[in-house]
């Protein structure tokens, strides 16, 4: 209230300016939103002629039958949920578990090369290679990897910029937990999986709920290496690129809301440790 | 005694030794295969013709279509400039929101959550949605037509004079609330007593926005700035799935990604690989020059990044 009080005019004027800016962005989104339900409860014709108007009869049963007509390629709706929900949690679980316990390694370990991860993932970043799709896919396609669940193990590895992250977390984190366990008479595996890793949650649940929500949204490399294990999002592209004889643009919206909601509902719930968790260069805490 | 506490040392350091093992074989064993190799692979096929043979046929034909004024790779390269120009000039807005809503503007919890829908939301889901509300039967649409007096009402994504504009508005729209993880945690970590200890001393919030708050974050600034610029050949917005990169919307990254996809089923036999890789080197080469450049301007500026 004191501060209020405080406010210039320009200030005044400028937050006024910024909050109605605001307002119209976010309204603008939560319409997008809005507009993919209301889709979903309309008739393709309706959604085509009248994209805009209220439907004449609200459909919610659109909704559960994308389930049986979401149909691609001989895959129905609840194979596809099973892979999706497969490959992006067990191949988040494998990257963050890879990625973490790199990091806790070449942090809290002195060996030869300890610091040449870090090194090499700037250049990595600073330099991007363009191009080796080709040869990515060359190579997942002599190892077996297109089309199968074996896919996820792409996943494990640790060289990326996520490792910068869990980085800056252990660089802050106190080894005296660690020896205390040492002199208790903990081992290496034993510090790490019983004192270290359980202090690391809060960032390791921010990470992989991103990355978790990068992959079940994800279609373009889905597409590209698992054409035949086709994931929930894979699915509702096929589906739209088949609309011209389909001709069912609201089970497409209905199966866009449906696919949103538990990625909504982890990010509203979640979004205190995805907000707070996560950080990149500058100041330090 | 002494031998005891030796062979202890030395049970100690084993453990320790497997430890790192454990740790490092799968992440370094991913990259050499994944990173190392899938690179090194990528520069010899680049110089590889259809017959298998070393050649640079590939590059000699990307110096030809680049020739051509409509050749989709001269008009992807533009377009890619012209997406990353946008990415760079949203660096701006995005900055601020989270500024605005770190200062609590009317209604900042509301944005904090809503702000990430762009990021939520199933892009396929947006993308559809967009591309409904812009088409002939909305008053988007309408309006342009009305406006240029056409007799037609345009089919905006569909038609080369405005499907870039439009893909490039879609693009503006969902990029700016930027990236709120990122920013809303470089502004989170701003001590506290810095602002609190300026208040006292009675300066303005100009001066506090100018003098306080943007020296402090400027290292992630700096940061994501040069990460940007390097990612340069990456910029895109949604053009595969809003226009399939028709009507000479496409960008770089598309034209990679149509071109792999196409060539998923021969790549065996077909060069469309090769030449992927060719190309991808020579934006890399521009890219790396692009990045000593700006290292060399900015090395001052730059001086304290930290990651």
């Amino acid at each position: 209230m004191k501060l209020l009080k405080r406010k210039t005019l320009p200030e005044i004027l400028i937050y006024s300016f910024v909050s109605l800016l605001f307002a119209a962005v976010a309204f603008s989104y939560l319409y997008i939103l809005f507009w993919a339900i209301m889709s979903g409860a309309k008739t393709h014709d309706e959604i085509v002629m009248n994209p805009f108007s209220f439907p004449s009869k609200w459909m919610w049963e659109h909704f559960v039958e994308v389930t049986k007509v979401l149909e691609v390629n001989g895959h129905n709706f609840f194979e596809m949920l099973f892979n999706s929900c497969y490959f992006s949690i067990v191949g988040c679980l494998l990257q963050q578990f890879t990625t973490v316990t790199f990091a806790y390694c070449c942090t809290k370990y002195k060996f030869p090369g300890s610091e040449l991860p870090y090194v090499i993932i700037l250049i990595m970043m600073t330099l991007p290679i363009y191009g080796a799709g080709g040869a990515q896919y060359k190579l997942f396609r002599s190892l077996g990897l297109v089309d199968s669940y074996w896919h996820v193990i792409c996943s494990a590895g640790g060289m990326s910029a996520q490792f910068l992250y869990y980085r800056a977390f252990f660089k802050n984190l106190s080894w005296t937990y660690a020896e205390a366990a040492q002199i208790d008479g903990a081992g290496h595996f034993q510090i790490y999986f019983k004192v270290m890793l359980p202090q690391a949650r809060p960032i390791f649940g921010a990470l992989f709920l991103t990355s978790w929500l990068a992959s079940w949204n994800n279609y373009e490399s889905a597409l590209l290496y698992l054409p035949n294990l086709p994931t929930l999002p894979v699915g509702i592209y096929q589906f739209n690129v088949e609309m011209m004889y389909r001709a069912r643009l609201d089970i497409l919206f209905a199966a866009c809301v449906l696919v949103s909601i538990p990625a909504l509902v982890l990010f509203i719930a979640f979004n205190k440790v995805i907000t707070t968790n996560v950080s990149l260069g500058g100041i330090k805490g | 005694m002494s031998s005891n506490i030796i062979r202890k040392k030395h049970k100690k350091d084993k453990g320790k030794i497997m430890f790192i093992l454990f740790a490092i074989t799968i992440p370094i064993a991913n990259w050499l295969l994944f990173y190392v190799y899938t690179n090194a692979s990528s520069i010899g096929m680049a110089f590889t013709n259809a017959s298998g043979a070393l050649s640079i046929d590939n590059f000699k034909r990307f110096f030809d279509e680049f020739n051509l004024p409509s050749s989709d790779i001269r008009i992807a390269l533009r377009n890619t400039l012209i997406t990353f120009a946008i990415q760079f000039a949203m660096f701006i807005p995005q900055v601020l929101v989270s500024y605005f809503i770190y200062k609590k503007v009317v209604g900042h919890r509301f944005f904090r959550i809503v702000f990430f829908l762009p990021a939520v939301l199933f892009s396929v889901c947006t993308a559809m949605c967009f591309t409904k509300m812009v088409g002939v039967n909305g008053f988007i649409a309408q309006g342009v037509g009305q406006l240029l007096g056409l007799d037609n009402v345009p089919e905006l994504l569909a038609d080369s004079r405005f499907a870039n504009y439009v893909v490039w508005a879609n693009m503006i729209w969902l990029s700016f609330p930027g990236d709120l993880i990122i920013w809303g945690g470089t502004f989170a970590r701003i001590p506290n007593d810095v602002l609190e200890s300026g208040k006292i001393d009675g300066v303005t919030w100009w001066q506090e926005f100018t003098k306080i708050i943007v020296p402090l974050v400027w290292p992630t600034v700096a940061l994501k700035l040069v990460l940007t610029i390097c990612g340069v050949f990456g910029a895109t917005g949604q053009v595969f799935l809003l226009t399939g990169g028709s009507y000479e919307t496409v960008t770089l990254s598309v034209w990679m990604y149509k071109t792999l996809l196409s060539g998923s089923g021969n790549q065996f036999t077909s060069n469309v690989y090769n030449y992927l890789s060719a190309v991808g080197i020579i934006m890399t080469v521009i890219a790396v020059a692009i990045s000593l450049v700006i290292k060399k301007i900015t090395d001052k500026a730059f001086d304290d990044i930290e990651f």
